[in-house]
């Protein structure tokens, strides 16, 4: 069964080529060119992706995604004109996958798509149990951290901290995300925290000076690479 | 008002009628008690005399009431007391008679004057208060400050009959400026307020005390607590005119402090109010950017989604998705094109640059291709109507011919349906109109004026239609260099209809010299 992919923007010539895009990759394509539209369109086709543009006239994109997150947790890739950072983390804390910002190649959207449809799933049917990136594994039900075969020893609280962003790979966690589940509700600034528990990390088993797992996205949060999920680490033109 | 600047200036006039009265009351009782000079008793001629000191003291002060005691004196020593017609003095009484007289008389006076004067002080005072409520009731503020300030001016000026009143502030940057003026200003003011700090003014302040000569200027410091905020430049009238005097100065000066302390509180509004507008300002100034980048990127966005699909290795496009791809890229293109376009031409307008270069021109020669285009790119009926006995326009062919695609272009935008017209008549004399006539839904009124405003955009339907939301700003910005205007008004029966005027080619009004000032 192919996957099916709502595509909501106001501009029909990226509508289009999004679409045809999608369809040639073998994607059910459902679109949409408002937020009410949107919201409707979720509702009728179900579909198991939404790329969903921020600037839409009407229901505003950023509300469209509140409102999606009161009863669906299907996948979410925004795509943004607007290049403030906060509309961007406003939309990561609201619940959405990822972000695009516009001008986009294709290639890079479509990376995300799929990140984002193998994430929805993964939430769905059962997790792995063990997941590599590079030569690390991480042995959730054992607890267990090794880098080719040896065993790295963390402290709770890093253990905590990988865990939720393996369980999260491919997807960019923000700093409020990763604090809250963490640390806890009431966390959500401390992103100071976040420097140094990644900093201990990217020692024990990455590389400090050019991480090739545990990957940050500047002002916005960290991003797991996964051997299964994104593979050559490459973030494109964003 | 008429009444308290009347009562302001009764001072002399009183103390007049008292002589007067003195100098006639004591002639009349001196005739009417000579008439039965034989009949009348000393002491009767005494109490008359002294009748009379108590009426002029009571009319005229103690000035009146000593020269009628005086007059008084002279006659009844000379005319009543034997040997008459002589100062001499018979009897050893009479001496009495005359002193006993004498005391009372400079008694009777005083007391009275002292009356009179507590009573002169009492109206005073009264008045005063009376001409300081007329005054700050002028303070009631009035919009903006300076419009206080100019009602302040003009209450001055005419409530103490003054030749002019200036108010001068100083400006916050240690000058001084004119605020408001009624009337003639002193001559060589701005020269005294060049440079001038708040400080220094009132040392130009005129003569310190005594009554202000006609057109003589005076300074009065306008202070709240301790700062001087400024000063009230008074000029006085022409010698027919009230006087100005202490009363005067000492009314003003209170008032001034008044002023001073409304000033101040008027300023402080007006830093709130300006405070305020910059903050709207730079709200507009951050939607403007954001529209323009959302403008900008969103064909960059389609240009750049089609050329990489393209160039994705690992699709293999069919002709028609390939063509389909293209044509997006090239669309996308020419509207990047045209919005940058109009970015250059709307930065031009702003900077008065767009410099138009007039010729002669026949209006349909403007009107015919335009019209020709348009009719090819959306297929639709435009109906041309231009007599041939209609003048020739002075303008510049290629800004004309972008006004009016622009124009024809909203139409495709806005009312997509039913017949447009382009019309060209006489207007008014000097004028050619030119009118673009569609069916559309029509601007709602409030938006008439707005549509011509940069960036301002109708909603279709909700939704933001395509276009720049430059285009009417740049027609009004061509217009106006071409010593013309433009304006939206209802078709009969439902649409818009713009109307464009220009100059006609003999008209003394065609091109001004320095193209107009811009589309805002």
């Amino acid at each position: 069964m192919s996957a099916k992919v709502l595509v909501v923007d106001d501009e029909p010539p990226i509508v289009r080529a999004v679409a045809a895009n999608l369809r040639a990759r073998g994607y059910h394509v459902v679109t949409a060119a408002s937020g009410d539209d949107a919201l409707t369109a979720v509702e009728a086709s179900q579909p198991d992706c939404v790329v969903l543009d921020l600037g839409l006239p009407g229901v505003p994109g950023l509300e469209v995604l509140r409102r999606l997150r009161t009863w669906t947790d299907v996948p979410v890739v925004v795509l943004t004109a607007v290049d403030a950072e906060r509309d961007k983390v406003t939309a990561l804390d609201l619940g959405a996958d990822d972000y695009v910002t516009k001008p986009f190649g294709v290639a890079e959207l479509m990376a995300r798509i799929r990140v984002a449809l193998r994430h929805g799933r993964a939430a769905t049917a059962d997790r792995p149990r063990v997941i590599n990136a590079d030569d690390v594994a991480i042995d959730l039900d054992a607890k267990l951290v090794t880098k080719s075969g040896s065993q790295v020893k963390l402290t709770p609280t890093e253990y905590r901290l990988l865990e939720v962003l393996a369980t999260n790979a491919g997807r960019l966690c923000t700093h409020r995300f990763l604090l809250e589940r963490v640390w806890g509700a009431g966390y959500g600034e401390e992103s100071q925290y976040l420097r140094v528990y990644v900093a201990n990390l990217r020692r024990k088993f990455d590389d400090p000076a050019a991480p090739r797992i545990l990957l940050t996205e500047p002002g916005m949060g960290y991003r797991f690479v996964a051997d299964d999920h994104w593979g050559s680490g490459d973030k494109g033109g964003a | 008002m008429d009444v308290s600047s009347r009562a302001l200036a009764v001072t002399g006039p009183r103390t007049t009628r008292g002589y007067i009265v003195a100098a006639i009351g004591t002639a009349a009782a001196t005739g009417l008690l000579l008439a039965f000079r034989g009949d009348v008793s000393k002491t009767n001629v005494v109490l008359a005399f002294l009748l009379v000191v108590v009426a002029s003291a009571a009319v005229g002060g103690i000035g009146p009431g000593l020269l009628a005691a005086a007059l008084g004196f002279l006659a009844f020593d000379f005319l009543f007391l034997p040997p008459y017609h002589t100062f001499i003095v018979a009897e050893t009484q009479d001496y009495l008679s005359l002193g006993v007289y004498l005391v009372l008389a400079l008694v009777v006076s005083l007391l009275v004057g002292a009356l009179e004067r507590r009573r002169r002080q009492a109206e005073r005072r009264e008045r005063e208060t009376r001409t300081l409520f007329e005054l700050s009731t002028s303070l009631v503020a009035h919009g903006s400050l300076d419009d206080t300030l100019h009602s302040v001016a003009c209450t001055v000026r005419t409530l103490f009959g003054l030749a002019g009143c200036a108010i001068v502030l100083a400006d916050g940057e240690g000058g001084t400026r004119l605020a408001a003026s009624d009337g003639r200003l002193p001559d060589h003011l701005d020269e005294r307020l060049a440079g001038a700090t708040a400080g220094r003014l009132v040392g130009v302040r005129g003569p310190a005390e005594g009554d202000l000569e006609p057109g003589r200027a005076l300074t009065i410091p306008m202070g709240a607590g301790d700062t001087l905020v400024g000063a009230m430049v008074v000029v006085a009238g022409d010698p027919g005119s009230l006087g100005f005097g202490e009363e005067e100065r000492r009314v003003l000066a209170t008032f001034a402090n008044q002023a001073a302390l409304a000033v101040e509180q008027g300023q402080r509004d007006e830093e709130r109010r300006r405070g305020e507008a910059l903050v709207e300002t730079d709200r507009l100034r951050t939607a403007l950017l954001n529209s323009v980048s959302h403008d900008l990127r969103t064909p960059l966005a389609a240009i750049k989604a089609s050329a990489s699909s393209l160039l994705d290795p690992e699709v293999e496009w069919d002709d028609a998705q390939r063509r389909e791809f293209l044509m997006t890229i090239d669309a996308e293109a020419d509207r990047l094109t045209r919005l940058v376009d109009n970015l250059l031409d709307m930065s031009r307008i702003e900077a008065g640059a767009l410099d138009p270069r007039p010729v002669v021109t026949p209006v349909a020669d403007l009107i015919g291709p335009v019209v020709r285009r348009a009719r090819e790119r959306t297929r639709r009926r435009i109906d041309v109507d231009v007599p041939d006995s209609l003048p020739a326009v002075l303008a510049d062919p290629v800004q004309l011919d972008q006004l009016l695609t622009n124009l024809l272009d909203n139409t495709r935008i806005y009312a997509p349906s039913g017949p447009v017209a382009v019309v060209a008549r006489p207007g008014r004399p000097g004028e050619v109109e030119i009118r673009v006539v569609d069916h559309g839904p029509g601007i709602p009124k409030p938006e008439r004026e707005r549509v011509f405003d940069q960036f301002y955009r109708l909603k279709v339907g909700g939704k933001r239609p395509e276009g720049t939301g430059m285009g009417l700003a740049i027609c009004r910005g061509i217009a106006r260099a071409h010593g013309g205007t433009i304006w939206v008004e209802t078709t009969p029966g439902g649409g818009s209809t713009f109307v464009l005027t220009l100059p006609t080619a003999s008209s003394p009004q065609a091109i001004p010299s320095k193209p107009g000032t811009a589309a805002r």
